[in-house]
Formats: structure tokens, sequence, C-alpha cells
């Protein structure tokens, strides 16, 4: 399964992803219309910054799920359908329990609804996660685990030319 | 292999969602009590406050049960256990033999002893039929209500009962409300807040009989004085749901107790829940840590070590979140220095803030360089990185230290370098 892979080193901090992020959870799907809609859409995806290190932070799909433990109410559960942990704004009542036990700090309280809102991969649109289509330095991939970790030993690789 | 499942709430469905996961042949019997599928005790509340219907309490599809293959019993409430021939049985006389047992059946509501404790209108919150009958009395027309308890269960009832319009009185013991999920502070923020939502509050003031002939009436707070009531909601806390089990041949202390792996005395017999006595690994005790998150991970590695594997448990963590009228408060490990605490390494650094004009309050309690607990009132969003720090037990430099004062995810990504 193809998981969403951070190279830091490139990540300049420009926060494009969280603005795609946010448009692609929005009811219009544009950002001139977004920044209208009456509900405001949520970002899923925070771009972080300490000393020298950007980081775009998102849901990572925790295999011991402490958000799933920590729902009382059903919403955060694993999807059979997706494989994922995805949430169910309908039985979300937020309780905001998820939000304690993440350590990540990835679920955000959507203000208007008082419910929460973590990434989905953008399961719900046609096409790869929002925020790997609109980072300009490619700091965000979507790519399955080996793919990733081949084109790690390539760069590698690459750096060893002229040391040898 | 025949697995029996005693209790269908956090734990006990937890536990049986691990085993499917492994085992998709074996039987899994489950007995519950109850007449419900697995529903959540701690959205009741929010029932009540008519903040969400009563279907939305279940907490998995209608399918459920069929989809795991699953033998559901209601109504069967197990008295029995007899570990030499592996049989538990019920108080109407059935049985069911197990290869592995999880005891997950929870706690009960503690209950009040003073005169008039037995009338209709005085409930525990505890169930969903404790709700759907207060729910009932609320349709009737009750205007009055009066909580006696201090803790989350009661509070969350007083807020939902405010929210339908009620005027609630809350009687508190104690000087402070919520005094073991918060510190002074923070509870004072909370009090007042509730205050100015139209809740009243009664400090260090004891119930001492509930008045009326066949309905209530009031309640007694001294010899002459009298609140008038037409609900009553006990909450003082619960208890594990041990004491039946006396007699068997079990540990028990403050609840059942178990090893690292959640297996009690008897082998082939699991515990999780609210029932279980577990290591709280930031108090350094043995203790009852009765909330959600615990008894699901419980439940979760009970199940694990039902089915064959050697997962063991680490132990448990005090956790707590509320949200009342638009104010979330949130609180981990250890809450409030203790006096004798105060002469050693153990030490807090404290803030407070207006923004907005809602109070920011935060509270770290270290010993030495170890986060050891928190309150955070406002802002909450931080929280789930520092339960993360304090789960890890690790000490912290200062530059990390200064980092828990960001925001969400700063600490994070600050951990990672």
């Amino acid at each position: 399964m193809r998981q969403i892979l951070v190279r830091s080193e490139y990540c300049l901090g420009c926060k494009s992803c969280e603005l795609a992020c946010a448009v692609a959870h929005s009811t219009s799907k544009t950002l001139f219309e977004a920044i209208n809609e009456p509900m405001p859409p949520q970002k899923r995806v925070f771009v972080e910054s300490s000393g020298g290190l950007n980081f775009p932070l998102q849901c990572r799909q925790c295999l011991d799920s402490p958000c799933v433990h920590a729902c009382m109410s059903g919403a955060m559960q694993f999807d059979r359908a997706t494989g994922l942990i995805q949430v169910d704004e309908h039985k979300c009542v937020g309780c905001l329990m998820c939000v304690m036990v993440c350590p990540f700090g990835v679920i955000a309280e959507l203000p208007d609804t008082h419910r929460v809102a973590k990434c989905d991969r953008c399961q719900d649109l046609d096409y790869d996660p929002a925020c790997v289509a609109a980072c300009p330095t490619k700091a965000l991939e979507f790519v399955e685990v080996r793919e990733f970790a081949h084109s790690g030993r390539q760069t590698f690789l690459d750096q060893m030319k002229g040391v040898n | 292999m025949s697995y029996i499942i005693v209790g269908n709430s956090a734990a006990g469905l937890f536990a049986i969602e691990e085993i499917r996961r492994h085992d998709t042949k074996s039987e899994i019997i489950v007995l519950t009590a109850e007449q419900e599928p697995s529903y959540s005790r701690c959205l009741i509340t929010y029932f009540l406050a008519g903040e969400i219907p009563a279907s939305q309490l279940y907490l998995r599809d209608v399918d459920f049960a069929a989809r795991l293959n699953l033998t559901v019993v209601y109504g069967a409430e197990v008295t029995e256990i007899d570990s030499a021939h592996q049989i538990v049985r019920s108080a109407d006389g059935r049985e069911w033999h197990y290869s592995k047992l999880l005891l997950a059946m929870g706690a009960l509501a503690n209950k009040l002893s003073i005169l008039g404790d037995d009338l209709p209108e005085v409930f525990t919150l505890r169930t969903m039929r404790d709700a759907l009958a207060i729910n009932n009395i609320l349709e009737q027309g009750a205007r009055k209500a009066i909580v006696i308890g201090g803790g989350l269960v009661s509070l969350k009832s007083a807020y939902a009962l405010r929210k339908r319009g009620l005027e609630v009185t809350v009687l508190v013991s104690s000087g402070q409300i919520l005094s073991q999920m918060l510190d002074a502070k923070a509870a004072d923020i909370i009090q007042e807040h509730l205050r100015a939502n139209g809740l009243r509050f009664l400090l260090e003031t004891e119930a001492q009989a509930i008045t009326g002939q066949n309905h209530v009436q009031g309640v007694l707070i001294a010899p002459e004085t009298e609140l008038d009531a037409d609900l009553v909601i006990v909450g003082k806390g619960v208890r594990p749901n041990s004491e039946k089990l006396r007699g068997f041949g079990f540990n028990i202390g403050l609840g059942l107790q178990v090893d690292s792996y959640l297996e009690t005395n008897i082998s082939n017999i699991y515990a999780a829940g609210d029932i279980t006595e577990t290591w709280d690994f930031v108090r350094q005790k043995f203790t009852v840590n009765a909330t959600w998150p615990n008894a699901t991970t419980q439940g979760r590695i009970a199940g694990a070590n039902m089915y064959g594997r050697q997962e063991v448990y680490l132990g448990s963590l005090g956790l707590n979140s509320v949200d009342f009228f638009g104010l979330s408060a949130m609180s981990a490990g250890i809450t409030k220095l203790l006096k004798k605490e105060a002469h050693e390494d153990w030490s807090q650094t404290e803030n407070l803030k207006m923004l907005g004009g809602l109070p920011i309050y935060r509270n770290l309690i270290w010993q030495g360089d170890v986060l050891k607990g928190f309150v955070l009132v406002g802002d909450t969003s931080q929280c789930g990185v520092l339960t993360a720090l304090v789960k890890a037990g690790q000490p912290l430099t200062q530059t990390q230290k200064n980092l828990t004062k960001g925001k969400r995810g700063t600490l994070a990504v600050g951990m990672m370098k």
C-alpha cells in the first residue's frame, strides 16, 4: 500500500500542502470559492518548523492506533474498505479524546461543527493526496515504501560519487 | 477453542475484535448482563443533553455480530466461575464452557445510602437503561434537578440537564470540583465557566436525606435547609464489579488483579477494563484507572494474549477530557503536587492567560526533567504530544522542555531532531 512519506530535507516550509489540503476538503474544491464558504475548510496537514527542520505532519496511520482506542463514540475506526483509520464525522461527538492521545498532534478540531478531522488521504477524491500533488519540491511523496527506500539508496549512491 | 467474553463494553469489544483479527474460526460467545449491543457509556450524557439520538450510542454497525460470527447472549449475568471445569454459569442457571475466558464486566456506580435514596426519581448514571429512565422523567417535565457529587459523570450529567433547560444544583462534598482530574486552579476556571452558563454549585455540602413520599420532593443539606428537586442524580464514583467474584479463588485487591499479560492468577482467565487493577506507570502503584482508553487497550492486549500471543501490557495512565459549553479541559498522569513531594525534586510550570475572553491555563508537573502529568484548559492542541511524553517517561533537555510551550506539532517535530 502506498504511504505518504516525507523528505524533510526538501521541505521549505511553504505550506502549499496545507492550502491544497484545505481546498481538497472544501465543498467547492476551488481556492477562491473555498475562502467564502460558510464553514471554512480545515487542513489536515500541518507544516511545523523547529530550528532548521521543516516537516509536514499528517496522520501516520499508527499500527497501535491510540486514537481508535481513545474514541468513545466509535467514530474513529479502522475502515476495512480503505485499509485506513478514518473518522466518521456523523458519529463523532467532539469529545477530543483522540486529540488527547495522538502523539503527532495531527487531529484537528473543526471549530464550526465541533467535530474532529484528520488526514483521509483524499479517499473521496479520485486522485493522489492533494498535499502531495501541491508540493513544489517533492518533499511529500505518495509511494510504496520499497520505492521510497530504493530512491533513498539511489540518492546515497549519487552522493558517494566522487568519494571513491 | 472457545472464547468467552463477559461484558460487551469497551474492553470486551476491543478484545473480540483483536481475537477475530487472528482467529476467524473459533467460537466466540459474548455474555452481557444488559440487553443492548455494545454502546458507549461515555456518550450517555450526550444523549441526555439532546445532542445525539439514542441510536448513536451504539459503537458498531448492526451487522457487527453477524460479520464477526459472534454468539451474543443478552441478559446473562455471570455469577459463578468453575475454573476446574472451565465453565461459567449465569444467575438464571445457564452454563457455558470456555477455553479462554475474559472478565470485562466493568464497574458499578456507587449508590448513596441516605434516607430517600430509593425514591423513583433518584438515579445513578451508568447504563443506557439509567439514561432512558432519566430521559422519561425529563420528558414528563422535570424542572429542578440536584446532582450529588463533583466528579466527571456528575458534571457531565449536570451539563446535560442544564442543556435540557433544567435548574441544576450540584452538591460537592469536598471544596473542589473534578478533584481527581484537575488541580485547584483549573477546577476554579471550569466551575466559574459552568456557573456563568447557569449551573449552581454548593461546595463542602453533603446531602443528608432525599425528601418526598412517593416522589422526590427535595434534598436536605442541613437539618433546616431543603432544596427543591424533581430529579436527583447521584455521581459518587464507581467500583469494580469484582465483588461477586470473591470465593472463586481470584486475587482481588482494589479490582481484579492480573499479571503483565492481563491474565488473572487462574490460568486461561483474563481481565480487562474497569474491573481490573493495573499498574499505573506514572503514579507507580497498582490502582484501577477506569477510563475508556485504558479499557480498550487492555481489552485489545488481553484478546491478543488469549489467542496465544505474548503481548505485555505496560500499564495504565489516568487520562481525561471534558468539554463544557465550549471550554475544554484535559489532564493526564499526576495533576497536582502533593505537599510531601514539593520538598523533593518535583516542580510545576504553571501558566495562565486570557485569549478572546476565554482562559487558557496549563500546568505541567515535573519530577526532575521527566514530565509526570499535566492539566490543560482552553487550548488543548498540544495535549497528544504531552501525553506521549508522559508515557515515554524520558528526561527532557532544556531545549525540549522549552518546546512544550509551543503550539501543536512543534513539539513533535522538535523531538524528531
